[in-house]
């Protein structure tokens, strides 16, 4: 667990409280989206932990920043050269493009942050990591939104230079930490759902009294809670893991789970309210849609978790989980 | 890696318990099943277990007790869960009657109970239930009233699970009737054997006998056996039920079925469906588990973790019925045998999300403290 998990928490609650309009800047500059990465490398230092305080904190005030990305792209990126002041992006793809004469030629979807990002760093199976410069003038950029308004652009490339990125983490290694980070992201916006909801259920009255007193109601609340500490444990493991294998799937399929439970709770607790656009619930709920599923689906996690635990049997399964948490 | 105490010797109890079950099962001494914690009862394999210190763990030497924490006795009582080991005969005076006489009986109390437990000689029933009661324990109509030298009981329990077995019963009882029907109620131990105790059989729908009726007539318990203050019982029980209900039990009655389904996946190596099914099983297993070692960890810092150890059971509960479930979506639920893993699993799954509080109770348990926090 993060020493410096309760310092972390109230930055990032100041700063969102703040109101500011550039709230991305401020961050940049208090240097946190590069919490984890070794100082001498351009980073800010501290551990993944700490990175995944900040992560949960930003998505529990449903804030639409790409921290998930830059934290990630960055660290992929330290690996190979000192850090500068520029928005980096990744996208992880299922097989390698062809790089001949280092350009290359592919249209890519769902890239996030597209448009807002200097560079993009992209991981295939098999090959060392790719970067490519966003502003080059074979690059062109198609805005696409997902359904949280978060950008995930078309990127068409053609005979676009790219630098391969030697001694970066492999593409296994950075879908992992990226996994992980989005469990963090998810918990945050399930936690955040839950304190809206709870703070509706408890102000709003029907029938004479807040619907809290009402059993259905209060259970429903119980039912969010259980989630939440579903899903802490799991992350608490993927955390504490010596190595991420299986902790983050674990972590997914977890976090993913209550996600759905979490933000469906939520929108019935708040009856007609929680779907207006005024209401800041949508900001949250439309977050955990699309994010549950981000890298991979809940059920090819699971499929994947499955496999192994089969190809292991009944003892491996059991030392694994048993191995843990100590 | 974690170099924390008790890594090892977490390994080194596993390894003992292994060994034990093993040693036991290929002799033909026991037959693993789903919910042994409850249905499985041999007393020589309880004394066995308590001659090897793994009964009694974390009490105090000086009670016999093996003192050492509930993260280890963790690692034991997960090993003979997941073993099916015939268990039954010592589980809840270990579990939770043991450590509430260590908690709140007098000297005197605890040099009679805790080194009896111990070794395996007490073996204890949970008088809580009643007839009109259910799972609201604070409607307890059962009267313990003041004469020389103790206390008189009459009264009726029910679901009274090895009452048949057992040498003792923990008591559940009006002291005295408050404005607050959570006030005047106090714990006592009894001898089974005293005058005026009357246990009938209520047989299950698996055709076995674990549940009871147990009445009391006038029946006299020494005014020593009362455990703690009379008439602040209420909180003492609340503390007891986090024993009661954050352990390893809640989320591993089914575990023999969930041995079955890894083999099964592993044999229909193109069943994807089968394969995510298991996935999430195993990453619901996991997050179950370090929820268990959250309580006992909670418990080895001197805390009762009510909450987290309701969470817990309401998790289990419903892992331990979805993997019963999950067994449907392979052909091996054609086996419909009494004796089958999935048939005596599934007979005693109705009990797992009533014993301990129910489902919804323990649901109201956690709101309440949404509620208040």
């Amino acid at each position: 667990m993060s020493r410096f998990a309760d310092e972390l928490r109230s930055l990032v609650d100041d700063l969102a409280a703040s109101g500011r309009p550039d709230l991305w800047g401020s961050l940049c500059d208090l240097g946190l989206p590069r919490v984890g990465i070794e100082e001498e490398r351009g980073g800010s230092g501290g551990s993944l932990d700490d990175l995944l305080v900040v992560v949960e904190s930003l998505a529990g005030h449903g804030i639409g920043v790409p921290v998930v990305e830059a934290s990630t792209a960055d660290w992929v990126l330290s690996h190979a050269r000192r850090l500068d002041g520029e928005l980096t992006t990744v996208l992880l793809l299922d097989r390698a493009p062809g790089t001949a004469s280092g350009v290359i030629t592919a249209e890519l979807t769902a890239v996030p942050w597209a448009r807002d990002a200097a560079r993009l760093v992209l991981c295939a199976p098999g090959a060392a990591p790719l970067l490519v410069d966003l502003r080059h003038p074979s690059v062109t950029v198609r805005d696409v939104d997902n359904i949280a308004g978060e950008p995930r652009d078309t990127v068409t490339l053609t005979d676009t230079p790219v630098i391969v990125l030697d001694g970066a983490p492999s593409h296994e290694v950075v879908r992992e930490r990226l996994a992980l980070v989005w469990s963090a992201a998810v918990l945050g916006a399930a936690r955040g759902a839950y304190r809206l909801t709870k703070t509706y259920v408890s102000e709003r009255e029907q029938f004479g009294a807040p619907l809290l007193k009402i059993p259905a109601v209060s259970g429903n609340l119980a039912r969010i809670r259980v989630q939440l500490v579903q899903a802490d444990a799991a992350l608490a493991l993927a955390s504490e893991a010596a190595t991420l294998s299986g902790a983050v799937e674990i972590a997914r399929i977890t976090t993913a789970a209550a996600a759905t439970e979490i933000a469906q709770i939520a929108h019935q607790l708040h009856g007609a309210m929680g779907i207006t656009d005024e209401y800041p619930l949508h900001r949250l709920t439309r977050r955990l849609w699309s994010w549950r599923d981000a890298v991979a689906s809940e059920r090819r996690w699971a499929e994947s978790l499955g496999r192994r635990a089969a190809e292991a049997g009944e003892s491996g399964v059991w030392t694994r989980i048993t191995a843990t948490g100590r | 890696m974690d170099h924390s105490p008790g890594t090892d010797s977490c390994a080194e109890l596993r390894a003992q318990v292994r060994e034990l079950t093993a040693e036991w099962r290929d002799t033909g001494r026991y037959v693993p099943r789903s919910d042994s914690w409850l249905r499985s009862f041999d007393l020589e394999f309880s004394k066995e277990l308590a001659a090897r210190g793994l009964v009694a763990m974390t009490y105090p030497k000086e009670f016999g007790g093996a003192e050492r924490t509930n993260v280890e006795r963790l690692a034991v009582t997960e090993e003979l869960l997941r073993a099916g080991a015939p268990v039954a005969a010592h589980w809840i005076g270990d579990r939770q009657i043991g450590p509430a006489v260590l908690r709140h009986g007098t000297r005197e109390l605890r040099e009679e109970i805790v080194p009896r437990i111990a070794s395996g000689e007490a073996v204890f029933c949970l008088g809580m239930s009643e007839p009109e009661a259910g799972s609201d324990l604070a409607s307890v109509r059962t009267k313990a009233e003041r004469v020389e030298g103790g206390w008189l009981i009459n009264g009726h329990k029910i679901w009274t699970t090895q009452a048949h077995h057992a040498t003792h019963a923990y008591l559940l009882a009006r002291t005295s009737r408050e404005e607050r029907k959570h006030d005047g109620l106090s714990e006592f131990i009894l001898d089974m054997d005293a005058e005026g105790v009357q246990v009938t059989p209520i047989v299950d729908l698996a055709g076995e006998h674990h549940f009871n009726e147990v009445r009391f007539e006038n029946v006299f318990v020494p005014a020593h056996r009362v455990i703690g203050e009379v008439g602040k019982g209420w909180k003492q029980v609340v503390e007891q039920l986090s024993f009661e209900r954050g352990g390893a039990e809640r989320s591993l009655s089914s575990y023999p079925v969930f041995v079955e389904l890894i083999a099964e996946a592993a044999r229909q190596r193109d069943d994807r469906e089968l394969h995510a099914l298991l996935g999430s099983l195993v990453a619901r297993l996991a997050v179950l588990r370090r929820l268990c070692f959250e309580v006992a960890s909670a418990m080895d810092a001197g805390q009762a973790p009510v909450q987290q150890a309701a969470a817990l059971k309401y998790l289990g509960n419903a892992f331990e019925h979805d993997v019963i479930e999950a067994l449907r979506r392979t052909d091996l639920c054609q086996d419909l045998a009494f004796d089958s893993t999935f048939g005596q699993a599934l007979l005693a799954s109705p009990a797992f999300s009533l014993r301990g509080g129910a489902a919804e109770v323990l649901l109201s348990l956690i709101a309440r403290q949404e509620a208040r926090s």
